[in-house]
């Protein structure tokens, strides 16, 4: 897949990680703190589970960590981590599941996405939302409940806002294969989504 | 532009990506069909509201990564 160069690191992320070859333990703590969160919700959703997530958190540091040097600097930092967990997280899936051939470029199921109906509108009010405890395990068990296909493209272009093709190039998919899971996953999380705002009443139709 | 179309271009319009005609033609449709526009909302509120709940981790998974550097790779940084 080739296309626009890819972005350079940015001057600051650079220098920390110049620091951080150095054996600079403040600055790779400074690069763990920017990346971590999104590191550790890569491999819950890979995972399926919080154990083996933070076993995966701790390897993929580790490993950023010892193997710094071959960070070529040519692709966005994140990225370069993101392939790391990602690779750990397989491993782990394989090992638990006994399956060796687990991978994210499997086919999908096929069959154009619906336009769902009769749904209602909601929009949710920040400071309400974030106070809601009940909420946070509304949207981990949504996307849990997702295809493992389905909720790293989500957390990959969405969440961590990758492009299409930085995604693809992490999941080893095309990019029409990203923008079709991305529309199936945004649909079915936000119908997941929608049958609770509806029922929570925190709907503004 | 109808639905069928309409959500072909979805996530293109969810992203900001399409042609000045095309955004054109989905912001027409959209101001008449109330179903195509709820579904547009809610799918940009789904991917707000993750966007806003995965932002820090617990300080005490922090801790640990550290931890496990420092202690695996303290020959090298000795």
């Amino acid at each position: 897949m080739s296309a626009s160069p890819p972005l350079p690191i940015s001057d600051q992320e650079q220098d920390l990680v110049q620091a951080a070859r150095g054996h600079d333990m403040a600055a790779f703590e400074r690069l763990v703190r920017r990346y971590e969160a999104r590191v550790y919700r890569l491999a819950v959703h890979i995972t399926g589970n919080e154990p083996d997530a933070e076993d995966v958190l701790q390897e993929t540091f580790l490993k950023a960590y010892t193997h710094l040097d071959q960070f070529q600097g040519q692709s966005r930092f994140y990225t370069w981590l993101a392939r790391i967990a990602i690779n750990e997280a397989l491993m782990r899936l394989r090992k638990r599941r006994g399956q060796p051939e687990v991978s994210l470029d499997e086919e999908i199921e096929a069959g154009e996405a619906t336009l769902p109906r009769h749904v209602q509108d909601w929009r949710p009010n920040p400071e309400q939302l974030y106070a809601e405890s009940e909420l946070n395990r509304i949207l981990r068990g949504s996307i849990a409940s997702l295809p493992l296909h389905y909720r790293t493209v989500f957390q990959l272009r969405d969440i961590d806002e990758l492009s299409t093709e930085e995604t693809a190039e992490l999941m080893g998919i095309s990019m029409p294969a990203v923008k079709s899971r991305l529309l199936r996953a945004r649909l079915q999380l936000r119908n997941k989504l929608a049958r609770y705002f509806a029922s929570r009443r925190m709907v503004k139709p | 532009m109808n639905c069928s179309e309409l959500l072909q271009n979805l996530n293109a319009y969810l992203d900001d990506e399409l042609s000045p005609s095309l955004k054109g033609a989905a912001q027409t449709h959209l101001s008449a069909c109330r179903s195509c526009s709820v579904v547009v909302n809610t799918c940009h509120s789904t991917i707000q509201v993750y966007r806003h709940q995965y932002h820090q981790l617990p300080a005490f998974l922090h801790r640990k990564v550290m931890d496990n550097v420092n202690r695996r790779t303290r020959p090298l940084v000795r």
